[in-house]
């Protein structure tokens, strides 16, 4: 079977189905009306501003979590008191939506841009946190010590041994914390309707100006797929030797 | 027996310190007025409020619906998604055509595609249950992919040999070498759905702990807001906790069992 045959039959059936009248063509535009309305929107210029308000508070937030995610895990593995404080905290609120937290924190900061990156630093950092703090404790403590016996100081032995070491896991985390990033900053978005991605989805929903929601819709997908796939790449090229060590098992 | 109960207590407070103290910072911060009470209701004020709503208002009602729709799609998300991550692992053209599949909508942040289902499917319960299944269905697929596509071969002969018949080999062998991986997944999948039953109530509204949320918010009626909060969060811990108590029976014969 050719490799790519249920994209090219989903594709297919979306641009037949609304074509054909099975699906309704006002609710369920096809797929070359979509990409046409998306194309007319980023050449008027009406996408711009929302698309880079949205990519501005995903990247502050996204940067000020991983520089305080994964050296707050690596601290979990290495100091027991810092363990023994943050463990207990991060299983008891793993299982909390904290999305759920943007209305309050928004009652907190107001309806602004400091409220939004907020909650997508309270969503970003956990999956980082737990990722760097599995990774450094699964770190064999006879690379450490044989670091440390042959003179290596404590701070140079966290950078050349331990972090390379907690690598692997340190990054499936990113790749996780990509993705729930995308949707604290969407759900923000949305839920303080003021400009981005989010709040045109859901603005032009309420207007029931559909295909202006399509069109973010495709934008948004392209995003985390290209989110995904850049990151994809990326590890690719960082982690060569490790896939030398361990196989394909990565 | 007291003394052994009192000891037990004692440790379980002493491993969750660090809980217990947010929670009483929490409640003497607002009760001595450091932050406003609007902003930060005191924890008991929050407690006692709960209390309040579920004896004279219908929080049983939106805490239920809520429970519901969240059982509903994932519930949903299992029944399809461990058979179809089973079959991809065991038969190649169904893992050739549903693979490419799920790499290319894996990735697309589902919270952005929830307004197409609100359009072809209303807001009532169908959209919500449809945007939990769909979430919480990736996690399980995958997890269960994984899992039965590394069931050592070998069993899989020796059942063969003795001639076990097929379908007894997929209940007897591969179910149970897989089981792990389809928990680890379902994990997931359950704190997936947490999050997105709550965040569709608070985009589409009408009932659940997500509308009073959004209503609180909009009435400025901030204890309200920590009320649907802190149920969310307490209801998924205890989710969550049932949830590994549950593993550790079923898996007690793996090496797993005590993880986590």
């Amino acid at each position: 079977m050719p490799r790519f045959l249920s994209i090219a039959l989903v594709f297919a059936l979306w641009e037949a189905l609304p074509r054909a009248g099975i699906l309704p063509a006002e609710t369920f535009p096809p797929f070359s009306t979509v990409v046409a309305t998306t194309s007319q929107l980023f050449l008027t210029g009406e996408m711009w501003p929302h698309l880079f308000s949205s990519m501005y508070r995903w990247a502050v937030a996204f940067v000020i979590s991983l520089a305080f995610g994964i050296p707050a895990g690596i601290a979990m593995a290495r100091l027991s008191a810092v363990r023994n404080f943050l463990d207990p905290i991060l299983t008891a609120t793993y299982p909390v939506p904290k999305a759920a937290l943007i209305p309050i924190i928004m009652l907190w900061l107001g309806a602004g841009d400091l409220s939004k990156i907020l909650v997508i630093i309270l969503g970003t950092s956990i999956p980082l946190v737990i990722s760097a703090f599995h990774g450094a404790q699964g770190v064999e403590k006879k690379l450490v010590w044989s670091a440390l016996a042959m003179g290596t100081d404590r701070r140079l032995a966290l950078f050349k041994v331990i972090l390379p070491a907690a690598l692997p896991d340190i990054l499936s985390g990113v790749r996780m914390a990509l993705s729930v990033s995308l949707i604290a900053l969407l759900g923000s978005e949305m839920i303080a309707r003021q400009s981005g991605l989010g709040y045109l989805l859901f603005s032009s929903l309420d207007v029931k100006a559909y295909d202006l929601s399509y069109a973010t819709m495709l934008v948004i997908a392209i995003m985390g797929f290209a989110f995904d796939w850049g990151f994809v790449a990326l590890m690719g090229r960082s982690l060569v030797w490790m896939e030398r060590e361990e196989g394909s098992d990565g | 027996m007291a003394k052994k109960l009192l000891a037990r207590l004692g440790a379980l407070f002493w491993r969750y310190y660090s809980v217990f103290l947010v929670l009483i910072v929490w409640e003497l911060v607002s009760r001595f007025g450091v932050v406003r009470p609007f902003l930060l209701p005191a924890f008991s004020t929050v407690v006692g409020r709960t209390w309040e709503l579920f004896l004279h208002e219908d929080l049983l009602f939106h805490t239920s619906t809520t429970l519901f729709r969240m059982f509903a799609g994932l519930s949903a998300a299992v029944v399809v998604g461990v058979p179809l991550g089973i079959w991809m692992a065991r038969f190649r053209p169904a893992r050739d055509f549903f693979e490419p599949l799920i790499g290319l909508t894996f990735p697309i942040p589902k919270v952005g595609i929830y307004p197409a289902i609100i359009i072809l499917l209303g807001m009532a319960h169908a959209s919500k249950i449809s945007w939990v299944f769909i979430d919480s269905f990736f996690p399980i697929v995958m997890a269960t992919y994984h899992g039965a596509q590394h069931v050592d071969t070998r069993l899989i002969w020796s059942a063969r040999g003795m001639g076990t018949s097929e379908g007894k080999i997929l209940r007897k062998v591969i179910l149970p070498a897989t089981l792990p991986s389809i928990l680890t997944g379902l994990r997931l999948g359950i704190i997936v759905a947490l999050i997105v039953v709550f965040l569709s109530e608070m985009i589409a509204g009408g009932d659940g702990l997500g509308w009073i949320m959004m209503h609180a918010a909009r009435l400025f009626h901030s204890v309200d807001m920590f009320v649907a909060i802190v149920l969310i969060s307490v209801l998924g811990f205890i989710i969550d906790r049932l949830f590994l108590i549950a593993r550790r029976q079923l898996l007690r014969w793996h090496a797993e069992a005590d993880l986590g």
